[in-house]
């Protein structure tokens, strides 16, 4: 369907793309694999032909045997969207916000195919209704903000397959998504491509995706081609050592397990945070002890980072309690906070927006300390410790590569010796290869300095890795906690095991008043006799003790 | 409804601000001072304390009068005795009709003018236009009116037609005779505006053209033009939508030179004067004009949002 | 690299080099240079010229310009060529002290209230609504009158024209205040006030040069205007907008009375905007990151 051979893409002199060759035929997936930088993206954008005017092609695009880098703008506007489509990675921006849903799709129908506008309106219901949207109808009224990250994502794999295109280009469909979510969106996109028989190119930076999903696979780096194959093939035997670096960053061991410390720095007790018509945090406790590490998991907008800005407010929360390093925050007087401050740093998930851009590293760095009238001396030491030569002191965020301004990040979250440092997706803004190297700089200031860390993330193998104790956060509310031992080999709450085995689940469906808030997703409710099903209708399932699920029928509970 | 207490609060203070600034700085009585034979001194102050403009009366008494005036929708008299808000009204109209008219053209002119540059981003016209609208923003409207009346001239002379009038809203009062006249004041409104407008409403749409959304509809197979319109065009407007209404609430009493060089009786032109002659409640008349168009603009720039960006998340 | 690191691996990718800081661009320094030339003029050109602003030559009313008055002369026989470099002066004065203490207000207004929201907001907001709808002519007609009116009349332009600026800054501050280097300033202990002061007033700046120069040029519109209703510069001072005012009655008649003074001013906005334009690129945080 589609012969790529000897592409090569550059922005002025910088190449992207390098002497990449690939074909993929009809009804097959093929996953094209790479870190940010690698080509990925500029490869979708020339087949596409939308790459931006400042950019040079040369080699070879046949699709269907037909020319696409000579063709003419016209014969591409005609081309695209009908012979080759493409669902892009979705910040929320991949809808015009003004139009409704419906009519986008539409009007996508409508550049190809002369029909009328009811039957086109009609058509994007279908399609709605294919990748699985409840209430087609009326979902087709609603603006993009109205809907889920998944719900969009699944919108625009909808108007991506209303013209039956024979090459479907999935530009990191998935990136962004809660793991259950992108098992959802991947089965969708199967689903698609079985309905339209078109040859899939699947773009993604996380192997998990291709495993799921792909046929064969592509591996790039830096512009050219490391390695392809057959997935399993590759998986199992990968050759070149960036690719086992991949496959090694997906699997990881536990952390042994030890008994819990005894000393309490952080403790949440039924803590509750609603906003207007959302109640972001409903009732959460947990306590963090020193030199732990508690890994606090659940898909985007279960109010995990809403929970992290309550703890570091310091200030009395809506219902519920927090005490820091034995401290009340309902009440405590201006000193104290400060005085807490230094025992409770932060560090965010995108180092591009948490570090100053008209600062220098130094000044970065050196704010804390002068904040609490110590001297700036420490700085080169700092630096040091994260692994920066001094000289990088003088210079700005914006000249230094991500993970480079990540430990800027983390030696300034640690400049003033705190107990307790909040991670909040530390790494997930970074490449795989990157992450790595700063996860094992976590893990040795953890060691040296005996630090307790909160740490946020979605990927689970991640956690895995780093945590001593994990907590799931579903819609407000910990569904389930334990050491992270026993939640990986044996999960009690069916939400953790759809997270573990990376399920499938929707992520539209209605927000639950009273009861199991799972249960609308819930395969063990599914599954239930209506006896003991009642009792989800009806009561909260709640945690006592320091573990366990939020579930009225898991293993340790009667059902 | 606390906006609304502020706006109220905000129309109320505002306008009674300029009424005593004005009452305590402005000598209404220095109109008579040059008239022979000179009035008794009595005459005058029994004019002044009619129209409520007697420095010798009390100033919280006089304020009461106008205060209360106000409230009953009465702005008062000016010092030879005529209604204020007779006057105001029909002057209300005089520059709405101008400012609508230049507004709309070069609101009209900025948005195209900011769509092609932005779309031809550092091409030719994109540069011209540039240039041009850097030499506008450089002019001020004494020099702009005075082009344009130097250029009517002229094309009066070479077509031989006196088409272009230079003073005054209308002579007899037709159709064609009123857009003779609103040609150059409009024109002198609308070409500064225009070039702030296209300058303004290029960036939005910079912006714009490297959202997402917008590869999304190229993707789809939309021909460029349809992306711009529908997609481009459509979201850029919201800024510039705003914009373009508090411009039109400040124009209002902001039209003050255009108004003086073309002899249109309007709102700026009256409060150049009304200060000229001392006229305390005509001041303060304009000023509660201009706080309520301000008010007003804020709540039709929220409506057309509403209206624009349905999308919004409220 | 590496070896300068300890037991972690180093940093993949190579570290983009800091650039060196970029020059002025080609419309930049013809900007530059004009401003110095007016800059230049405004300063030395009524020293060399043997006439001043009170001479009048008896034998030259309403003159086209000549070898003994190259930019001719007044209906009172006063030299244009003095009064239109006395009037840049003045003009380019008022421009640059009314832009940059009506900047500040905007820039310290906007800040506080966006980043504080609430009462301090709504307060700060309400007085800014407030000057918008007052008249500065009437502020400025009644109040600067007497000695050193041109002093007063910078205070007055300053003082009614930090309100649009304010309102920008004040939005830009609100998106502001949920990046996260603000919030780690926060979450660090760093002090409210000092937040606003060192984190979010100098990211602003490429917004407020760029609002500085505007202000610049609308400040001496401002001034032309309020002058050419009498209500500005007076004599025996001059500036560019009373001299336009004085000139534009015999503008169709004797155009050198209207057209020298329209001319620099235009000259002078022209230069102010091109230099303002390329400042706001040299600050833009964005634009100097590699791309």
């Amino acid at each position: 369907m589609i012969d790529v051979k000897d592409l090569s893409v550059s922005f002025g002199t910088t190449p992207a793309v390098r002497d990449l060759s690939f074909s993929v035929a009809r009804g097959e997936i093929l996953g094209l694999i790479g870190e940010s930088g690698s080509g990925k993206s500029a490869t979708a954008l020339a087949l596409m032909g939308l790459l931006p005017r400042t950019a040079t092609t040369s080699g070879s695009i046949l699709l269907d045997g037909e020319e696409l880098t000579t063709a003419s703008e016209k014969r591409l506007t005609a081309l695209r969207g009908r012979a080759m489509a493409i669902v892009f990675q979705d910040p929320l921006q991949a809808f015009t916000p003004v139009h409704r849903v419906g009519a986008q799709i539409a009007e996508a129908v409508r550049a190809h195919q002369r029909v009328p506008r009811r039957t086109a309106a009609r058509r994007a219901v279908e399609l709605l209704d294919l990748v699985g949207i409840r209430d087609p109808h009326q979902r087709a009224r609603s603006y993009p903000h109205e809907f889920s990250g998944g719900m969009r994502q699944r919108a625009l794999i909808a108007m991506a397959i209303a013209n039956n295109p024979g090459l479907l280009i999935a530009d990191e469909p998935t990136t962004a998504l809660d793991v259950t979510v992108q098992a959802h969106i991947l089965d969708v996109l199967k689903t698609a491509q079985r309905e339209t028989g078109a040859a899939v190119l699947l773009i993604t930076h996380d192997l998990s995706v291709v495993a799921r999903a792909a046929d064969r696979v592509h591996v790039l780096k830096g512009g050219g081609t490391v390695e392809t194959g057959p997935v399993e093939e590759v998986l199992r035997a990968p050759r070149e050592p960036y690719t086992r670096r991949l496959v090694a960053a997906m699997e990881a061991g536990d952390r042994p397990a030890a008994p819990r410390p005894v000393r309490t720095v952080l403790e949440v007790r039924d803590l509750v945070r609603h906003h207007p018509g959302v109640k972001a945090v409903d009732g959460v406790s947990f306590d963090l002890r020193s030199g732990e590490t508690l890994g606090l998991v659940g898909e985007s907008g279960s109010g995990k980072t809403t929970l992290l800005m309550e703890i570091m407010a310091l200030a009395r929360p809506q219902r519920g309690r927090i005490t820091v390093l034995g401290r009340d925050t309902a009440h405590v007087s201006r000193r104290d906070r400060r005085r807490i401050r230094r025992d409770l740093q932060i560090v965010f998930q995108d180092p591009s927006s948490s570090l100053d851009p008209r600062m220098t590293v130094g000044a970065i760095v050196a704010e804390p300390l002068t904040t609490h009238g110590r001297s700036p001396a420490r700085v080169p030491e700092l630096l040091a410790q994260v692994g920066l030569p001094a000289e990088y002191a003088a210079r700005h965020p914006a000249h230094l590569s991500g993970g480079q301004r990540q430990r800027v990040a983390i030696a300034r979250a640690v400049a003033l010796d705190p107990e307790v440092l909040v991670l909040d997706e530390p790494v997930s803004a970074l490449d795989p290869t990157i992450r790595a190297e700063i996860i094992t700089l976590l893990e040795k200031l953890r060691a040296e300095r005996g630090l307790s860390y909160l740490f946020v993330a979605h990927d689970l193998p991640l956690i895995r890795r780093i945590a001593d104790r994990v907590a799931v956060m579903y819609r407000g509310r910990i569904a389930e906690i334990g050491p992270a031992h026993q939640i990986f080999a044996a999960p009690a709450h069916p939400y953790t095991r759809a997270l573990l085995r990376a399920s499938p689940l929707r992520d539209d469906d209605p927000v639950i008043a009273a009861g199991c808030r799972f249960r609308p997703r819930c395969p063990l409710y599914a599954e239930l006799p209506a006896a003991p099903r009642s009792r989800c209708a009806t009561e909260e399932p709640e945690i006592t003790g320091d573990s366990g699920a939020a579930c009225h029928h898991h293993p340790g509970e009667a059902p | 409804m606390v906006r609304l207490v502020n706006y109220a609060a905000l129309i109320v203070v505002a306008s009674s601000l300029a009424w005593l600034l004005a009452a305590v700085t402005l000598d209404p009585r220095a109109n008579y001072a040059g008239r022979t034979p000179a009035p008794a001194v009595a005459v005058v102050d029994a004019a002044l304390s009619e129209a409520n403009l007697n420095d010798k009366d009390p100033l919280l008494d006089r304020y009461l009068t106008w205060v209360s005036g106000m409230a009953r929708g009465d702005f008062g008299r000016t010092w030879d005795g005529a209604g204020v808000g007779a006057d105001l009204a029909e002057r209300a109209g005089v520059t709405l009709r101008l400012v609508t008219a230049g507004l709309a053209v070069g609101a009209l002119l900025g948005v195209a003018v900011g769509t092609l540059a932005a779309v031809g981003h550092r091409g030719w016209f994109d540069r011209l236009s540039g240039g041009v609208v850097f030499l506008l923003l450089a002019v001020p409207a004494v020099v702009l009116a005075n082009v344009l009346i130097i250029g009517a001239v002229w094309f009066n002379d070479t077509t031989g037609t006196r088409f272009l009038m230079v003073s005054g809203e209308f002579t007899d009062g037709g159709p064609l005779d009123r857009l003779r006249h609103v040609v150059l004041p409009a024109l002198t409104l609308a070409l500064p505006l225009a070039a702030i407008v296209s300058r303004y409403h290029r960036s939005a749409m910079l912006d714009v053209l490297n959202a997402d959304y917008v590869r999304t509809a190229r993707a789809k197979g939309l021909s460029r033009r349809k992306v711009v319109v529908r997609h481009a065009l459509r979201t850029a407007l919201i800024p510039t939508t705003t914009y373009l209404t508090f411009t039109f609430g400040a124009l209002l009493v902001g039209a003050t030179i255009t108004e003086t060089v073309f002899g249109w009786h309007g709102l700026g032109q009256r409060l150049i004067s009304a200060i000229v002659t001392s006229d305390v409640n005509t001041v303060a008349g304009i000023t509660a004009i201009a706080a309520v168009a301000l008010v007003l603009c804020a709540a039709v720039a929220e409506v057309l949002q509403r209206m624009l960006n349905p999308g919004r998340p409220r | 690299m590496s070896a300068t690191l300890p037991d972690v691996s180093a940093p993949a990718g190579v570290p983009p080099a800091e650039p060196p800081p970029r020059m002025f661009s080609a419309t930049g320094i013809a900007g530059l240079a004009l401003l110095s030339f007016l800059g230049a003029l405004a300063v030395l050109g009524p020293i060399l010229i043997p006439w001043t602003a009170s001479d009048r030559d008896f034998e030259a009313f309403l003159q086209p310009p000549s070898a003994n008055h190259p930019f001719g002369t007044t209906a009172s026989g006063a030299d244009i060529l003095v009064l239109t470099l006395l009037g840049l002066r003045k003009s380019l004065v008022i421009g640059l002290v009314v832009a940059v203490a009506a900047t500040a207000v905007a820039a310290l207004v906007g800040a506080f209230a966006g980043y504080f929201l609430g009462w301090v907001d709504r307060t700060l907001m309400w007085v800014t609504d407030l000057l918008l709808v007052i008249p500065a002519f009437l502020v400025v007609a009644v109040v600067s009158s007497g000695q050193d009116r041109w002093i007063a009349l910078v205070v007055l332009l300053a003082a009614f024209m930090w309100m649009v600026t304010a309102k920008a800054v004040r939005g830009v501050t609100i998106a502001m205040r949920d990046r996260e280097y603000v919030r780690a300033a926060r979450f660090m202990g760093v002090p409210a006030h000092r937040i606003v002061l060192r984190h979010v007033i100098p990211n602003l700046a490429s917004l407020l040069v760029a609002d500085a120069t505007v202000n610049v040029s609308a400040a001496i519109l401002a001034e032309t205007t309020l002058s050419y209703f009498g209500f500005g510069v007076v004599p025996p001072d001059v500036s560019l907008g009373s001299l336009i005012a004085d000139g534009a009655p015999t503008a169709l008649y004797a155009p050198w009375t209207f057209w020298w003074a329209a001319g620099l001013l235009i000259a002078l906005i022209i230069a102010v905007n091109l230099v303002g334009d390329d400042l706001r690129d040299r600050f833009d945080p964005a634009l100097r990151a590699p791309q």
